[in-house]
């Protein structure tokens, strides 16, 4: 019995660690900050129930009476923690906030959230081995032999904790169903302990709960937007939202993770039953790129590779097929979430036709995926956040700058979007990722250009070739393309030449990164 | 997003776009960058041409040979600032003043558009206000639980 219990403690212990991020996520986000925050606080609970779990092992007489209340306390909490994270954040968070507005909010709440219902049930589950450890020794075992053998038992809980989350809570059972099941395994032990097993008739009404609906689903809803779908994956909460124009009848949905807000990661608009070719944003301007790749280039290039880094739903394709018009050109897409993609088959697809120029591989790091990429792409687009506001630490480095720039045919292009709130380079996310990017590519063909009405900076590097002068771009783009696009060309809004020829200590690298940090200080300071 | 959404369809709404243009208007991305080109506009003309296309920084760019920016220069620079939340409080401040010093025009779509803004930016400051109010109540409530876990686990435990 007392290895299975410390089992069960183990394995509880690291259910809420994993499964409380996926909580918190749809109100707070899930960035590093938050789970460092998470983490830090576990394992705070965890060493102040060890230390209590202790002094009451010493000093009480009946420690299987004692042990019972334990679970039984535990499993309370865990009911608690099921729904009361929701709750309690539906009810302190204001609505229809920006993802510009939060950052600081967001760390404040999560912080005392997870302190709130994470870590009393942690405290108590800590005293189970300090318990476990002294019947033993009552038993006749020695101190050193049980603490050893039941803290064994106790991290193989912990393992099977982790992969449990992973492979069968969060994308089987469900996050609460699966925090209600442990619930009932504590009740369970807690009941055999005190020798109770009649009370086991009320088990199922800690099931109950599961028959509310999660406030969680609508958390941080966009104004006038209305509920598609939502799940939780093993990286992030997902959901389509969508928004209806009475007026012409259009329909754009966005694709969104996590704290949802005014954020998305994919988007897509269809009027009258028909998908638009732009869909707005920073994706516009990927239609850019053709233009680019082609400009001063000896020979048209019999068909241009694009290789997407972050592929999302793939809004990026159909600006680029848009621009692209009969020209013959192939998009590689590397999207780590699978479900990302299988949502936006369902609710934001692509035409038909397209679908012969693309391929999409997911379950694979970009950056890992791009050393098995071909030689001479002629675009890699970089549009991968590993959290609402976070480029992946290692997406955003000198060295994997240099990785792309070996990819890319001669006048070949990196077109890397980055949501900041700057605007301008100083020592900022934007002043950071521009010195890496400039020292692999060279400051005189890199040229950032300003997203309008948007927080988004897209950076344009070409391999050994010059962009196209802002000046020509009248004379190269054709009639019709949406506005914004112009205004992203616009002088006043990009940034290129001599403010590019920044300090190149400033340039990240996989060794020393000041990333994380900065997009953190840099969202929760505005 | 949905606040530069907003922003947008408050300048479409002030029906104060095609006023005394001289030059045709843009209405995609190569005529902006023509009219870019080529525009002998005044820099009122141009503010006005370059935030219909959401060029927040442009206009600044547009107004700075400005010696004495006009109410309508004024108000550009004011529908720009809404863009970027940054400037949000700043702007508040200016809004104000410009529907002090322009009660002249209370019955003009130039005045009733800065009291959108003006209410825009308002509503932003409520929100700030409420992530303020938000912070303190999960402070509270956090101070509120130990308080109670400590006196509980005194007296049972």
């Amino acid at each position: 019995m007392t290895v299975w219990i410390a089992l069960l403690g183990g394995f509880s212990v690291l259910v809420i660690e994993i499964l409380g991020v996926h909580l918190l996520a749809p109100w707070f986000g899930s960035s590093t900050i938050i789970w460092s925050q998470q983490i830090a606080i576990i394992l705070l609970a965890m060493a102040v129930g060890a230390w209590f779990g202790g002094n009451v092992a010493r000093k009480q007489a009946n420690l299987h009476s004692k042990l019972s209340k334990v679970l039984a306390v535990a499993a309370a909490f865990f009911v608690l923690l099921a729904y009361g994270v929701d709750y309690f954040a539906a009810k302190v968070l204001p609505a229809h906030l920006s993802l510009d507005q939060v950052a600081g909010l967001f760390q404040v709440g999560s912080f005392a959230a997870a302190i709130i219902f994470f870590a009393p049930p942690v405290f108590f589950l800590s005293w189970v081995t300090p318990i476990l450890v002294e019947l033993r020794v009552a038993d006749g075992s020695s101190a050193g032999q049980a603490s050893g053998r039941l803290g064994a038992i106790a991290t193989a809980g912990s393992l099977a904790g982790i992969y449990f989350s992973t492979f069968i809570a969060i994308p089987i059972l469900g996050v609460r169903a699966s925090i209600i099941a442990v619930a009932i395994l504590l009740a369970i032990a807690s009941l055999l302990l005190s020798k109770r097993l009649r009370l086991a008739i009320g088990l199922p009404l800690l099931g109950l709960p599961l028959l509310l609906e999660s406030p969680s689903l609508y958390a941080n809803m966009p104004p006038s937007s209305t509920l598609v779908e939502s799940l939780h994956t093993p990286y992030q909460k997902l959901r389509v939202i969508e928004f209806v124009d009475t007026n012409d009848g259009s329909v754009e949905r966005w694709l969104q993770m996590n704290e949802g807000l005014d954020s998305y990661q994919s988007r897509w608009k269809s009027t009258a039953g028909e998908l638009s070719q732009w869909p707005g944003g920073y994706y516009d301007l990927f239609a850019l790129l053709p233009t680019y790749i082609e400009y001063q280039q000896a020979d048209v290039k019999p068909q241009h590779n694009y290789c997407i880094l972050g592929y999302g739903g793939g809004s990026a394709v159909m600006p680029i097929a848009t621009a692209e018009q009969n020209h013959p050109y192939k998009v590689v897409g590397i999207e780590i979430d699978p479900v990302v993609t299988q949502l936006a088959e369902k609710h934001m697809p692509l035409p038909q036709e397209l679908s012969a120029n693309i391929e999409v591989y997911s379950d694979v790091d970009a950056r890992a995926a791009l050393r098995f990429c071909d030689e001479e792409q002629d675009a890699i687009i970089v549009d991968a956040y590993s959290r609402q506001f976070e480029v992946p630490l290692h997406m955003a480095t000198r060295e994997f700058f240099d990785e792309a720039y070996g990819k890319l045919a001669d006048g070949g292009v990196l077109c890397f979007n980055l949501g900041t709130t700057s605007t301008e380079l100083a020592d900022n996310v934007l002043g950071y990722v521009t010195a890496s990017i400039v020292a692999s590519f060279g400051s005189e063909y890199v040229r950032l250009q300003h997203v309008a009405r948007s927080r988004n900076w897209i950076i344009f590097a070409r391999k050994a070739k010059q962009l196209p002068p802002l000046s020509d771009m009248a004379s190269l783009l054709p009639s019709g393309w949406p506005i914004e696009l112009g205004a992203s060309c616009l002088p006043a809004e990009c940034i290129e030449g001599e403010a590019l020829k920044l300090n190149p200590t400033s340039a990240l690298s996989d060794d020393k990164n000041s990333l994380m940090a900065n997009q953190f200080f840099e969202w929760a300071r505005d | 997003m949905r606040i530069l959404i907003a922003v947008g369809l408050m300048l479409l709404s002030s029906s104060l776009f095609a006023q005394n243009a001289s030059l045709p208007i843009p209405h995609d991305a190569k005529s902006l960058l023509e009219y870019y080109a080529v525009s002998t506009d005044g820099p009122t003309q141009q503010a006005r041409v370059y935030l219909s296309a959401g060029a927040a920084m442009q206009i600044d760019s547009s107004l700075v040979s400005v010696a004495a920016l006009s109410s309508e220069d004024r108000r550009y620079r004011l529908l720009a600032a809404c863009f970027n939340p940054s400037l949000h409080s700043e702007a508040l401040v200016d809004a104000n003043d410009w529907l002090t010093n322009n009660q002249q025009l209370a019955d003009s779509a130039s005045y009733a558009n800065v009291v959108e803004v003006r209410d825009f930016l308002s509503e932003k400051q409520q929100q700030a206000l409420g992530i303020s109010d938000a912070t303190t109540m999960f402070v509270i409530s956090l101070a509120s639980f130990l308080l109670v876990f400590v006196v509980v686990f005194k007296r049972y435990v």
